[in-house]
């Protein structure tokens, strides 16, 4: 085992003082490592129902149990905490595991020795942590608070500590808690949908910067080495790979402009303004995290247009396309500007940009005046909404009333959240997929069951488009789900989504817990077995693959019961109403439909499918909440 | 002739695997900073170089060593002698390009694997390759000619020569 992993760093902002302590042995055990062991040390640390943005709130970093290793993708941080997003008009607030990758930051924690950082307090003054081979200070941050955006300060330390040094970042929509505010990861990569950026902002903390140079050994490195080259092996077979390494995820194209479309333009308008062509044309360079063999992220450097040579990087293709058509903004190369707007900001694309349509179409409609805007003018035009980017992020003018978020909105103005047009909106967070385009999978129902209403890296080979029923009881075989239970082949293949779902949100933690990526499994280069043997190589501990759905059954289980513990139940997991309703667009109407497009899925569909869920879960189906027996069953009655 | 460690920036995606096999077979533990070969950060625009020793031909590190410790093999290639090296870590001020290091009481550096690196098997990107110098440089050479070639084409629509109207 390798004795750095459980280290956990306890820094009080408030007191100034750090703390360093191992993980309890039973814990790691019992809930593998990152996400799972994050939760855990949260449930101990953050008392009920306080403030998100309050002093006594709190958040645990946990570094995923492979991540270290060449394990191809084993570079994932989760980050556990409390979500400032309002869920109810009364405020309630969900608790959520958010999840990054990075090409350094992992390793970099690894390097200094923590597995786990737990921030709580406020500092007074604003500041940044500095973790140097666990040596672990808080420096002033006069110098980039207020001053530097997200990819400044990343750019700054990493100037100051070294390229190799791991950093996670907060612009000014962090610094303003701004309630959708994001954290940033190595420049690239995105942490914490749901306002992580503005729980660190709270606490008067601009950025954590890591650098270490301790190493990890492994039980038994050949194994290790020798499944990671199998994993390593598919991916070079992979026929997709090399449009790929061309485009990163922006090769998706062909099956996003499906399942991810809005309904406004035709398909062949949107093809040709967002289309394949226009990602050749801006892609500059591949961004991986740390071991992974793909690399989704890129560089992307804007051809031409008001914003030629702008340099931006992340995932920018998918939310742009979808977020263009729904603002009208033909020119993707105005959309790519104010993805890097946002991420140097530091807040969520997807919320900023699907709050600023609802708002500038009811302004449109006269359902909005510049009485509620504080006399700002919302017009439908992208200079416009470039400037409510800023104004949010600084919560000036009408930003002050976008900054409060969809059921912010509400509360100040009455305007009902569930009236908007595209995605669905659960909990007050809003959806990145709309079921009507992707249809209800578990990926889609994962929106409502989920505390934490977004996919959580749910995807697997069960959760793409397009797969035959052979493939997904294969899958669902492999992870030991009760397959005759979940799926009929015959005389139509139907599978039961609500069951399933359960065991795509389990792989999904298993994943969290051990720091991988969800790419692989999506494609189908990862089994289940490949995770169970690569744990054990390192670990010297066999679980198998039993072994590790339970735990992420039981992790699952812990996350709900921060939740219940808060007062959330069934009536807060509601199917948005807009998937009830259809989607007329210029290709036709789409509709709700079950995976396989055979039937339609209506209110009793959905209610049936959520009862299943909680069955299969072994929960209470009307309280939506787990019974005692689950508890005892996964060994977790000390959360009681 | 003399093998070199070619390394392509463009293709490399920062991912650091490089590293972490490297530092595996050099020390027996997953230790990205101790690896010989290293992902280097440009952070101005954020771009990736991966970095390793060059072997070079009239190496700084060989001259400086007080005892000798640094030696070619018969294949081409330098290597460190653990048992001579004393750790004075001279070879390391000398080295014109930081590829040589000195690691718990050892200078290390990139030994081309004995042949057959590691970093190039695990690239995922086929941004390293072995190979001789004088083939890698042949090589850049042919793909530039045929780049100019083109170029010249596209401006003049013909192989360089203009076409008289
Ligand atoms: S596929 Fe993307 S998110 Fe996944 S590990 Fe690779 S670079 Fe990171
Ligand atoms: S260590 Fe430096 S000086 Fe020595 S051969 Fe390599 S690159 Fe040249
Ligand atoms: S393994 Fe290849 S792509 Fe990854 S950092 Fe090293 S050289 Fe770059």
């Amino acid at each position: 085992m390798h004795e750095t992993a459980d280290m956990v760093l306890t820094v009080d902002l408030s007191e100034g003082t750090v703390h360093r302590s191992p993980l309890d042995q039973s814990i790691r055990d019992s809930l593998l490592g990152g996400a799972g062991a994050a939760l855990h040390l949260l449930w101990e640390t953050m008392p009920v129902g306080s403030d998100p943005l309050s002093a006594e709130s709190a958040v645990v970093l946990g570094v995923g149990a492979l991540v270290g290793t060449p394990y191809p993708g084993a570079a994932k941080v989760s980050a556990a905490f409390r979500s400032p997003v309002l869920a109810s008009v009364d405020g309630m607030h969900w608790i959520g595991c958010s999840v990054a990758g990075g090409r350094d930051l992992g390793l970099a924690l690894r390097g200094a020795g923590i597995g786990y950082l737990v921030i709580k307090g406020r500092s007074s003054q604003p500041v940044y942590l500095s973790i140097e081979d666990g040596e672990a200070r808080l420096e002033s941050a006069a110098d980039l608070w207020g001053r530097a955006d997200a990819e400044e300060t990343a750019q700054v330390l990493k100037a100051r500590y070294g390229g190799a040094a791991g950093v996670i970042t907060i612009g000014p929509a962090g610094e303003n808690g701004v309630r959708f505010a994001m954290a940033f990861v190595d420049q690239a990569h995105s942490l914490g949908r749901g306002g992580f950026g503005a729980v660190l902002g709270s606490k008067g903390l601009k950025a954590v910067v890591v650098r270490g140079t301790k190493g990890i050994s492994a039980a038994d490195p050949e194994r290790l080495l020798a499944v990671a080259s199998r994993v390593r092996d598919r991916v070079a077979a992979w026929p997709g790979l090399e449009k790929w390494s061309k485009l990163g995820m922006g090769a998706g194209w062909s099956i996003f402009q499906y399942t991810q479309y809005p309904g406004k333009w035709p398909r062949s308008v949107w093809d040709r303004l967002y289309g394949e062509h226009v990602r050749a044309e801006s892609v500059d360079q591949l961004i991986a995290c740390a071991a992974c063999a793909m690399g989704c992220r890129i560089k992307w450097r804007i051809k031409g247009g008001r914003f030629d040579g702008e340099v931006g990087h992340g995932s920018p293709f998918g939310k742009s396309a979808t977020s263009g058509q729904l603002l009208d903004v033909a020119d993707y190369r105005d959309m790519l500007h104010l993805v890097t707007v946002c991420n140097r900001l530091g807040m969520c694309f997807y919320t900023f940009t699907r709050m600023v349509d609802w708002l500038t179409n009811l302004y449109r409609d006269g359902r909005l005046t510049r009485g509620d805007t504080g006399g700002v003018e919302l017009r439908r035009t992208f200079d416009c909404y470039e400037e409510l980017a800023w104004q949010t992020a600084k919560r000036e003018g009408v930003g002050r009333l976008i900054a409060e978020g969809w059921v912010g909105v509400q509360r100040e103005l009455g305007l009902d959240p569930q009236e908007y047009w595209y995605g669905g909106i659960c909990k007050g967070t809003d959806f990145i997929y709309d079921a009507r385009a992707a249809k209800v999978h578990p990926l889609m129902l994962m929106f409502v069951t989920n505390p934490r209403p977004h996919h959580g890296g749910g995807h697997s080979l069960s959760t793409g488009p397009g797969k035959t029923v052979g493939e997904l009881i294969a899958q669902m075989r492999e992870w030991g789900a009760p397959v005759e239970r979940l799926f009929r082949e015959a005389p139509v293949p139907e599978i039961d989504v609500g069951r399933c779902t359960k065991y795509v949100e389990d792989a999904m933690m298993v994943r969290n817990m051990l720091g991988v990526c969800s790419m692989y499994s999506a494609f189908g280069m990862e089994r289940m077995g490949d995770l169970a043997e690569a744990y054990a190589a390192l670990t010297g501990r066999d679980v198998g693959v039993d072994g590790l759905m339970e735990a992420g059954e039981r992790a699952f289980n812990l996350k709900k019961l921060l939740n219940a513990r808060e007062g959330f139940n069934r009536r807060f997991d509601a199917v948005p109403r807009l998937w009830l309703r259809p989607m007329v667009s210029p290709e036709g109407v789409e509709v709700c439909t079950d995976y396989f497009r055979n039937r339609a899925f209506g209110e009793k569909e959905f209610e049936e499918a959520l009862t299943a869920y909680y069955q299969e879960r072994g929960w209470d189906p009307d309280t939506g909440l787990p019974k005692r027996e689950k508890f005892s069953q996964l060994g977790l009655t000390r959360y009681l | 002739m003399a093998q070199v460690l070619a390394v392509d920036p463009r293709r490399c995606t920062g991912c650091r695997t490089c590293e972490l096999v490297c530092s595996h077979a050099k020390t027996g533990q997953f230790r990205p900073t101790q690896s010989a070969i290293r992902r280097v950060t440009v952070l101005d625009d954020l771009g990736f170089q991966p970095w390793c020793c060059l072997q070079c031909t009239d190496a700084e590190c060989v001259q400086v060593c007080p005892v000798q410790a640094i030696r070619r093999t018969p294949e081409g290639w330098l290597e460190v002698d653990p048992d001579s090296c004393i750790g004075c870590s001279l070879c390391s001020l000398v080295c014109p390009f930081g590829n040589i290091r000195v690691i718990e009481g050892y200078a290390t550096k990139c030994d081309l694997c004995g042949g057959d690196p590691l970093c190039v098997r695990w690239c995922p990107r086929n941004a390293l390759a072995v190979d001789e110098a004088a083939n890698l440089a042949e090589a850049k050479a042919a793909a530039s000619a045929a780049a100019y070639r083109k170029l010249i084409a596209d401006q003049r629509g013909g192989c360089g020569v203009k076409r008289v109207q």
